[in-house]
């Protein structure tokens, strides 16, 4: 059995050593083909095209250097572009000239007689940015002069990036793709077998590590964890913490650097939906086949108790169907992405724009997503939460849970158990709802008004700094790269927005507990260490008062890890559902509350 | 592991719940030598433990002997303090010592004083903290006696959680009868007691099935019967969600057995 697990460690680590190898592994070269492929515009591909060829046919070894290059290449297109439509100090002079103390529009047209394209382009950028303005009087001619520097540096800034040259979101999205499209490597080439090399191989070397556990006996089995170099943040943990955050940073700001790995993945999402991968396939793959395998793992692992069993079919069955297969095959059918079990403050972008007119113009179909996803959060939310706990949503069919229950739980045992750690916690989470909530509201204001302005902020920018700060540092970053720091559930106990939506009705309507079994504790305190959400389940037990707490995700492993039986998750009446403190079997004795 | 008796704890456990767990912990790979008695520890030329000697004649070489023979008051420092002492240090109801403002409590105390179904002196870590809930009590100005409830008790043999209420001892004694059931996969059973005469129920062992402490308590403070505690047994499970349950099984088993004392699972509830 020693043997059979030593092979699967090596095996495991050479695929992921050579996983890591493959992102440098390949050489880049710019070709025209390229550059149209990938550039849409016909007119922004030929300015790119002009304004510096050096790179082009060039080999270039190092993907860092390769996409500085191409970055530079953007900035000297939009410095081109910007001197070009440029509104000059001359035309703002002449302007506020002609327009004395009230602006009107006809001043503009008449400052630009010409029918060329740069004069169209300044009068339309004048009629899209000063419409505002028309007509309004002011009390000097400088005060006017003044508002209208003020529109001239915003054309100067954003109109023209965003008009005739690349704003930053292009140059994004296009550095990816050329970059992408430009690597000439073994990956490129044999991305079936590399796949298989690096992927293949660790979840072959994962499988043969995990299965001769079932040669012990079932039960819980934690011995040495504490002596453990991954599991107690030694040198393993920290550097497995590390990595993690790095690729997280690399796949969430950086993923122009992470190419390699998306072409791994290629055939598997052509396979899927007809196109190739793109980053967020790579991650839902990974991510899916880290529950499946470490859902193998948990479920040898607690495998003589069916609830734990149950549950972890139940999050490895919800990724795999319903974050990871349907999504795709709706895409292959022409239909919205949509994951039908994420749901809204989780989802953070449900209410974006973007995706409510996607799902307006997608048919019948597309309302019923609509619909469904509304009435998961209206109805679904509280109603399932009433009679089971938040646990239905928390750790059986959330992908965040779903990967904290499997990949996450050998790290349990590290979430922080202080009075003080759930003080910061409460403020935390709650302070995420408020944000996701007031954002969206500022989303659907702007949706039905199509102002950006809202209350007193601008709701593009608010959800940008939501999407970068929640939705991709605090869920990604910390919550998955803390793992072997701070515990498998650094997202969903101080960041959830939906967990902190869930727990309000799991604290205050619900029929949800855990009971705790008269006076049989021991104190010994093995339900608070593997609590995942730094409750101290045992504070409760050792004075027989049943845990009613708004973060329990109903995992069940107190219960599970409790030597004496002391407790279970129960469903029962609301009355009586937090008890009193007793201690069965000691007369006279009560304790105060 | 050496263990005199003919099976693990049987002379706290009943043989058919004593056979079971000897058999769990051999299943964990370890050598249970049933029946066989320490003789001799050996040392090597350091003093360190090299082997012992059973008595049956066996050398078993090892690195560290565990010695666990039972326990009882180390009160010897207190010999010459004029605190009472006999076997334990003798307390009243109140803990109280023979010495004003000096009580005792847990492994090291002997009550004065008899309890029904109660030893004297208890070596239970649920009596230590019950005694120390109480003097809690008594110190901070709200003078309390120590009256325990009934007996309850739990444990856990590797992976077997086991649990017991009220009295169930490893031999039945005359006016008593009894009833055990063990399932098929001899990680799980439950062994009742009850008075033969009045049917009054008297004890429970469980092994590998969660039971909850507040109904039998309850059961066992109101002197119900044994048919109302099998008319009940489900109500008493504390097992989690989807896990099997066994009542069915042990309510049919008994009935079968004790024909004269069918048990109605269909009762309603009392919780």
């Amino acid at each position: 059995m020693k043997t059979i697990k030593t092979v699967g460690l090596i095996l495991f680590i050479t695929g992921f050593c050579l996983f890591n190898g493959l992102f440098f592994s390949a050489d880049y070269s710019l070709t025209r083909e390229i550059v149209k492929a990938q550039i849409s515009d016909e007119q922004k591909q030929a300015l790119f095209l002009q304004s510096d060829s050096s790179l082009l046919n060039q080999n270039v070894s190092s993907v860092f250097s390769f996409v500085t290059q191409i970055e530079r290449i953007f900035d000297v297109v939009n410095q081109i572009q910007a001197s070009t439509y440029g509104i000059t100090q001359e035309e703002l002079y002449e302007l506020s000239a002609r327009s004395g103390n009230q602006f009107s529009l006809g001043a503009v047209d008449s400052l630009y007689i010409g029918e060329d394209a740069i004069s169209e382009f300044k009068k339309k950028a004048w009629k899209d940015y000063a419409s505002w303005l028309e007509g309004r009087t002011f009390e000097s001619s400088e005060e006017l002069k003044n508002q209208l520097q003020g529109i001239v540096s915003n054309i100067n800034q954003y109109g023209i990036i965003n008009q005739v040259g690349f704003d930053r979101y292009q140059i994004k999205d296009i550095t990816y793709s050329l970059t992408k499209a430009s690597a000439v490597g073994p990956v490129k080439s044999n991305p079936i077998l590399f796949l298989l090399l690096t992927i293949g191989l660790c979840i072959a070397g994962a499988l043969l590590y995990i299965l001769p556990k079932l040669t012990l006996l079932p039960g819980i089995k934690n011995n040495g964890i504490f002596f453990n170099v991954m599991k107690n943040t030694g040198w393993l943990g920290i550097l497995t913490g590390t990595w993690l955050i790095l690729f997280y940073v690399v796949l969430y700001f950086y993923p122009q650097y992470m190419t390699q790995w998306i072409t791994l993945v290629d055939p598997v999402s052509k396979a899927l939906n007809g196109n190739e991968a793109g980053r967020f396939f790579l991650y839902g793959f990974i991510y899916t086949l880290c529950i499946l395998v470490m859902g193998v793992r948990m479920i040898i692992h607690y495998r003589h108790s069916k609830y734990q069993v149950l549950r972890t079919c139940s999050v490895m069955f919800f990724q795999t169907a319903f974050a990871f297969l349907i999504p795709e095959i709706l895409i292959r059918l022409n239909k919205p992405y949509f994951d039908f079990k994420n749901i809204w403050p989780l989802d953070y972008s449900f209410f974006f724009d973007s995706r409510i007119s996607e799902l307006i113009s997608a048919g019948t179909l597309g309302i019923f997503m609509l619909g469904w996803g509304i009435a998961l959060i209206i109805i679904g939310v509280p109603v399932l939460v009433y009679f089971f706990g938040k646990r239905w949503y928390c750790s059986w069919v959330c992908g965040c849970g779903g990967l904290a229950e499997t990949l996450g739980d050998p790290y349990r045992q590290l979430s922080n158990k202080t009075v003080k750690a759930w003080k910061i916690e409460r403020w935390m989470i709650h302070s995420v709802l408020v944000f996701a909530i007031v954002m969206t509201a500022g989303v659907i204001y702007t949706y039905w008004t199509g102002a950006s302005w809202f209350l007193f902020f601008d709701s593009y920018q608010l959800r940008e700094v939501y999407g970068a700060f929640i939705g991709a540092g605090f869920a990604g970053v910390v919550g998955t790269g803390f793992y072997p720091l701070m515990g498998n559930r650094v997202w969903c106990r101080f960041g959830c927005p939906l967990a902190a939506y869930l727990g309000i009705v799991q604290r205050f309507k619900s029929r949800f507990r855990i009971t705790t079994n008269g006076g049989q504790c021991i104190s010994c305190g093995n339900c608070s260490t593997y609590c995942e959400m730094g409750i101290d389940v045992r504070w409760y037990a050792q004075r027989g008062q049943n845990i009613v707490r708004s973060s329990c995700v109903g995992c069940g492993v107190c219960s599970s890890v409790c030597p004496r039986g002391v407790l279970n998750l129960e469903v029962k009446e609301e009355s009586g559902r937090f008890g009193k403190p007793i201690l069965i079997g000691n007369n006279n004795v009560k304790i105060s509350e | 592991m050496l263990v005199r008796e003919s099976a693990f704890w049987s002379n706290v456990l009943p043989l058919q719940e004593a056979n079971m767990i000897s058999r769990h912990i051999q299943s964990h790979h370890v050598d249970l030598k049933l029946e066989t008695e320490l003789k001799e520890i050996q040392s090597d030329d350091k003093g360190c433990v090299q082997s012992i000697v059973t008595n049956r004649g066996e050398t078993i070489s090892c690195q560290f002997v565990g010695l666990t023979v039972g326990v009882s008051p180390a009160i010897e420092f207190l010999k010459d303090s004029g605190i009472a002492t006999k076997r334990g240090i003798l307390v009243n109801e109140y803990l109280e010592t023979n010495i004003p403002d000096v009580y005792a409590l847990g492994d090291c105390v002997e009550r004065t004083y008899d309890l029904p179904g109660r030893r004297n002196i208890e070596q239970v870590w649920y009596t230590g903290r019950m005694m120390g809930e109480v003097l809690a009590q008594t110190i901070c100005g709200v003078k309390t006696k120590y009256e325990p409830g009934p007996w309850f008790n739990s444990a856990k043999f590797f992976d077997i959680e086991y649990q017991t209420y009220g009295n169930v001892r490893s031999t039945t004694e005359n006016i008593e009868n009894e009833f055990y059931w063990e399932h098929s996969g001899g990680t799980k059973c439950m062994h009742l007691v009850w008075n033969k005469q009045t049917q009054q129920f008297l004890g429970i062992n469980s092994f590998g099935i969660r039971l909850r402490h507040e109904c039998f308590d309850r059961w066992l403070r109101d002197n119900q019967s044994i048919q109302f505690v099998l008319d009940h047994l489900k109500e008493a499970n504390f097992d989690p969600e989807f896990f099997n349950r066994y009542e069915d099984e042990i309510i049919k088993q008994f009935s079968e057995t004790f024909p004269n004392l069918k048990a109605n699972s269909k009762v309603t509830s009392t919780l």
